[in-house]
């Protein structure tokens, strides 16, 4: 295995040099840049003082400087661990990622761990009792959660959660506890809040993962190991068990890959339609507002996370599954 | 079944193999020597390079680690000692490891190796695809597994199918105990 990390390791380095430049180049890709607006507003409002902070501002952040001495500069800050500063914030960017950052992974938590707890059983009794009611029935749910948009269900969510149980309409807590020190309060009102955008979040991953976990464990059944096992007369639960359902399991690892990223990207539209103080929100104003620290840091932090989550889930696979694929002319 | 031959890594393979670690290794390790990273990037690079450094010295055990093949089983000869006798062999297993994206490969295509794991009690012999006469060791462990009745695991099985050892069960045998 050890071999196995390092060859993946190795191979991590071009891609992340990759992501980067592509990252860079995408945020400076819009004309203008941050201070440009600022120059804009400046000259709208007759202001003579703010020109010069500016000017300093450009020179203090390279802004003067060749694109690719730019890049340079930020690629070099961003392996020290310095993410650069925040123009619209005027905050270190790891300060202002750093304040919804928790909420995010509260958020991104529950929805993970809804999405595994309510998938997998679903999943193993669809496979088990193919073309059963249950199955038909669980069936149909999924492929509502999957054509459901989000932010429709987030809607539908808030106006019942209103009306049902009295929760405030957006926020992931009530309008008291906002910017307020952490109490046993403030938590419970996180927890009563929680659960509208889990399930908004969570619903069409759910959906998914069933449908994956439903078509490998019934592929891995229809195999003449599981067929064996069965006529030697073992129960059908350790047959289950013992190597369909590992075999099975593939999807729930090879998502990772995908959940990392999700656990900060805060799901900016559901965030947006409900009002999460999360840092789905906070990409999406430094994206419209070209603050290029902030946003490109941000996809940085998004790509290595990506890059980390596909990483541990080859390795897990590599674990669980270490088995040659063979392509049509491969077989013999 | 050959006359006892002596087995190796091949030199590409292993200068490969030093060329991974020494660049991993000076690239986790540089920045946190050289420039102020923050304490929480510092320690993970360290902790990265130390893997890489584990590799380099893995490697170094590899280049110096001769096996030799013969009728009464393996043995690895220097500083990773080791013997498996195929009558006393307890367990066999081959896995394929592929660095490439997860999808339908060719037998043989480059990106991925076979790691074949035999054991002994408290004796174990790990070899790669990319030790010389590894197909060798590969079918004398699959005729041995078959003639004594080894339990594999069906990844072991897939894997041997793709090697073109065909594994089929002998009297006796439980495929799936």
């Amino acid at each position: 295995m050890i071999a196995f990390t390092v060859h993946r390791l190795i191979i991590m380095v071009p891609t992340l040099i990759g992501i980067s430049l592509i990252t860079f180049i995408i945020i400076q890709l819009p004309p203008g840049d941050f201070l440009s607006t600022m120059i804009a507003e400046c000259e709208a409002q007759g202001e003579s003082g703010c020109m010069e902070q500016i000017g300093i501002y450009r020179q203090e952040f390279g802004l003067d400087r060749p694109m690719w001495q730019q890049y340079v500069i930020w690629v070099a800050d961003l392996v020290q661990g310095d993410m650069g500063i925040s123009f619209e914030y005027n905050k270190p960017v790891a300060e202002v990622i750093g304040e919804s950052l928790w909420l995010t992974i509260i958020v991104s938590g529950a929805t993970i761990i809804f999405t595994w707890v309510v998938a997998f059983p679903i999943g193993v009794y669809s496979a088990t009792h193919q073309y059963s009611w249950g199955d038909h029935g669980l069936t149909f749910l999924g492929f509502l959660g999957l054509a459901t948009p989000n932010f429709l269900l987030a809607l539908v969510l808030l106006f019942l959660g209103n009306v049902w149980f009295g929760t405030s309409i957006g926020g992931l807590m009530d309008p008291m506890y906002i910017d307020q020190p952490w109490t046993w309060g403030k938590f419970l009102s996180i927890l009563e809040h929680l659960w509208i955008p889990v399930v908004v979040i969570g619903t069409s991953g759910t959906a998914g993962m069933i449908r994956r976990l439903r078509a490998n464990l019934l592929d891995e059944l229809h195999k003449q190991y599981v067929v064996t096992a069965k006529a030697k007369g073992l129960h059908p639960t350790r047959v289950l068990v013992r190597y369909p359902l590992r075999m099975a399991l593939n999807p729930f690892i090879a998502d990772i890959g995908n959940l990392l990223p999700q656990v900060i990207s805060g799901a900016v539209i559901v965030s947006v339609v409900l009002s999460l103080p999360t840092t789905g929100p906070i990409l999406l104003r430094a994206l419209q507002t070209q603050d290029m620290y902030l946003a490109g840091s941000f996809l940085m932090c998004l790509a290595l996370l990506t890059v980390l989550g596909v990483l541990v889930s080859d390795l897990l696979l590599a674990l669980l599954d270490p088995r040659i694929r063979l392509g049509a002319s491969g077989n013999r | 079944m050959k006359e006892p031959g002596v087995l190796r890594y091949g030199t590409r393979s292993i200068a490969a193999d030093y060329a991974r670690a020494a660049f991993g290794a000076v690239a986790c390790l540089a920045p946190p020597l050289l420039v102020d990273v923050t304490a929480v990037l510092a320690w993970i690079l360290v902790a990265v390079g130390a893997l890489f450094v584990a590799f380099g010295l893995r490697t170094l055990l590899r280049h110096l680690t001769v096996y030799e093949l013969s009728p009464e089983g393996i043995r690895a000869a220097g500083p990773l000692g080791a013997s498996v006798s195929w009558k006393n062999m307890t367990a066999v297993n081959l896995a394929y490891f592929q660095t490439r994206p997860r999808r339908k490969v060719i037998v043989k295509s480059p990106g991925g190796w076979m790691e074949l794991t035999l054991r002994e009690d408290r004796q174990t012999i790990k070899i790669d695809s990319s030790l010389q006469g590894f197909d060798d060791v590969v079918g004398e462990a699959a005729r041995v597994a078959r003639e004594r009745g080894l339990t594999l695991n069906p990844v072991t099985l897939a894997n041997l199918e793709a090697m073109g050892f065909v594994h089929a069960p002998v009297e006796g045998e439980e495929i799936l105990s």
